[in-house]
């Protein structure tokens, strides 16, 4: 005779059965099915398996468990990640924190596991969000034994805590640019896309004027504030070797040793998936170098820094010229434009250099100075290659470059020695 | 870490607080072996003596909502059918008469009554007749 206890026991058992597939279906790539080469980990433990049965509670939940019994667990995956977390109950939330940090623990490829944490900090700062589950459950465990103040305390940081670990777990080996630093970087990075899927952006509350407001929770903002925070203990850790190696060497003339270094901060940038912090470091030790060099004319070896620093030099323009936030920024990024500019070969490559100094910075002194001049130099070469008598085409054009010399710097030899050409030849600027 | 935490290993309720954990930990030590009982000693004090401890293993465990299970089946009962049968159940066994030796006639044993019964009628009848003999 089948009996409501047995039929508990099923779907029990069941839950366990979907739960082991889907932590399969996560961690290992289609062709382990065909010819499993590695060991899957361990599945969480049986308790792990009222994450299936909470999500079965649903209509849309137990259809997406019988289609999985059948063979197809897309529906089911779906329920597990939805694309907002907002109508989620808080143990479920619980539930996916827990068991998405074991699949990032777990996971074969970064890219698996940075999915995998950032699904495990949407539910953190889901529950973080939700503001009762959390005392609730931290009162229950501690009961007397710990003061009001110290639950508190544990509540608030419950929600970061994972990131906060697998931050110190980055930062120790960050000097050696590890895996492990690199993906705490990339979580880190995506706490905008965390928060969203946690759904905390969508909350609404009555003010007092009973108007009903859209509002974020407190913690979206500590969330982005305390990443912030460890990424940048990250990225000093990944810099520390290489700024005190560069400051050894201030004192020093630029020499090969100075491009080895400069070169080493490049690949942490790469590393780092091209980050502003280490545009910003690469920058700062460039510049003083940069000027020490123009200024000993060692051509050659401030080509070869140019040539180290360039794709930094470029990530850093774009951010200027499209993120008002990085005004601050303008003036450097600019000086390094300075510098590619006089080291380019061709003018045509020299005046675009210093032509998008002066557009992200159009008050920088050094590039309307270097600009202008080679506008003007551009209008000599126009109306010398003409021979004695230039066309009216070229006349045009050097009259065109003069003008726009003139309104970047007023004074150069090159640039009055197209204005007499110009004038000997009837055009006035 | 969920592999390792001290509620899900032993299965253990949080919100059972310090008592009902020793409890549930001691009926697990009494058929343990000498390595289990050190591991349980060990969860037992970081589960009881370190309440700061206890809550971030709660936090880091999976919340049980599962839901319980019933009760297990009664065991079935055996029918007569169900049984088998072996030889002694089908052989004739022998008498007990026949087991005391030459068999006794019990036809020819006197019927008397217990009134005839010599045994019967030289003991005393009462406690007077006792003293008077």
């Amino acid at each position: 005779m089948w009996r409501a206890d047995d039929e508990a026991l099923l779907h029990r058992l069941e839950n366990e059965e979907l739960l082991a597939a889907l932590w399969r279906d996560l961690l290992a790539p289609p062709e382990h099915y065909q010819q499993p080469s590695r060991e899957l980990p361990v599945p969480p433990h049986p308790r792990a398996s009222g994450m299936v049965a909470l999500v079965r509670e649903s209509a849309e939940g137990e259809r997406a468990a019988q289609l999985a019994l059948d063979g197809d667990r897309s529906a089911l995956h779906a329920c597990i990640t939805p694309a907002s977390m907002t109508a989620l109950r808080p143990p479920l939330l619980h539930h996916l924190a827990l068991f998405f940090s074991a699949i990032g623990h777990a996971a074969p490829t970064s890219s698996r596991a940075c999915d995998a944490y950032v699904r495990a900090a949407a539910a953190w700062i889901a529950l973080g969000a939700e503001g009762t589950y959390l005392p609730g459950l931290v009162a229950a465990v501690a009961s007397d034994a710990l003061s009001d103040a110290e639950q508190a305390e544990i509540v608030r940081a419950t929600p970061l805590a994972h990131l906060r670990k697998l931050a110190d777990t980055g930062r120790v080996t960050a000097g050696e640019r590890s895996r492990d630093a690199q993906l705490a970087l990339r979580v880190l990075a995506r706490i905008d896309r965390a928060i969203q899927l946690s759904g905390t952006r969508d909350w609404k509350d009555r003010s007092d004027d009973g108007v009903r407001r859209r509002r974020k929770a407190p913690i979206v903002d500590e969330a982005r504030q305390e990443c912030r925070r460890l990424r940048l203990g990250i990225l000093d850790n990944a810099l520390s070797a290489l700024a005190d190696e560069l400051d050894v060497a201030t004192g020093q003339s630029p020499n090969a040793e100075h491009m080895k270094l400069l070169d080493e901060v490049v690949e942490t940038w790469e590393w780092a998936d091209r980050d502003f912090e280490v545009e910003r470091f690469l920058v700062e030790r460039a510049m003083p170098i940069g000027w020490e060099l123009y200024n000993a004319r060692r051509w050659d070896m401030l080509r070869r820094m140019t040539g180290v620093v360039r794709p930094v030099v470029d990530s850093l323009v774009e951010r200027v010229a499209s993120e008002p936030a990085m005004l601050p920024y303008a003036a450097r990024a600019a000086q390094m434009l300075v510098f590619r500019a006089e080291m380019e070969p061709r003018l045509s490559d020299q005046i675009a250099a210093a032509k998008r100094a002066v557009e992200i910075c159009p008050t920088h002194r050094n590039g309307r100075l270097v600009y202008s001049d080679m506008l003007a130099e551009r209008a000599l070469v126009a109306l010398r290659a003409d021979g004695f008598v230039p066309r009216r085409a070229s006349l045009e054009a050097a009259k065109k470059d003069v003008e726009l010399a003139l309104s970047l710097w007023k004074t150069g030899k090159r640039l009055h020695q197209a204005i007499d050409i110009l004038r000997r030849h009837g055009v006035q600027v | 870490m969920s592999a390792q935490n001290p509620f899900e290993k032993w299965d253990l309720d949080p919100f059972e607080g310090p008592e009902g954990i020793t409890e549930k930990l001691r009926e697990l030590v009494e058929d343990a072996d000498p390595a289990t009982t050190d591991e349980l000693r060990a969860d037992w004090e970081a589960l009881t003596l370190h309440p700061r401890r206890r809550v971030e293993l709660a936090l880091q465990a999976h919340p049980e909502t599962r839901p319980a299970l019933g009760r297990k089946p009664r065991p079935a009962r055996k029918l007569r059918r169900e049984l088998e049968l072996e030889l002694v159940d089908l052989v004739a066994l022998p008498t007990v008469a026949s087991a005391l030796g030459e068999p006794i006639d019990l036809h020819r044993l006197p019927d008397h009554s217990l009134d005839d019964d010599p045994i019967f009628r030289t003991a005393p009848t009462s406690i007077a007749e006792k003293r008077d003999t």
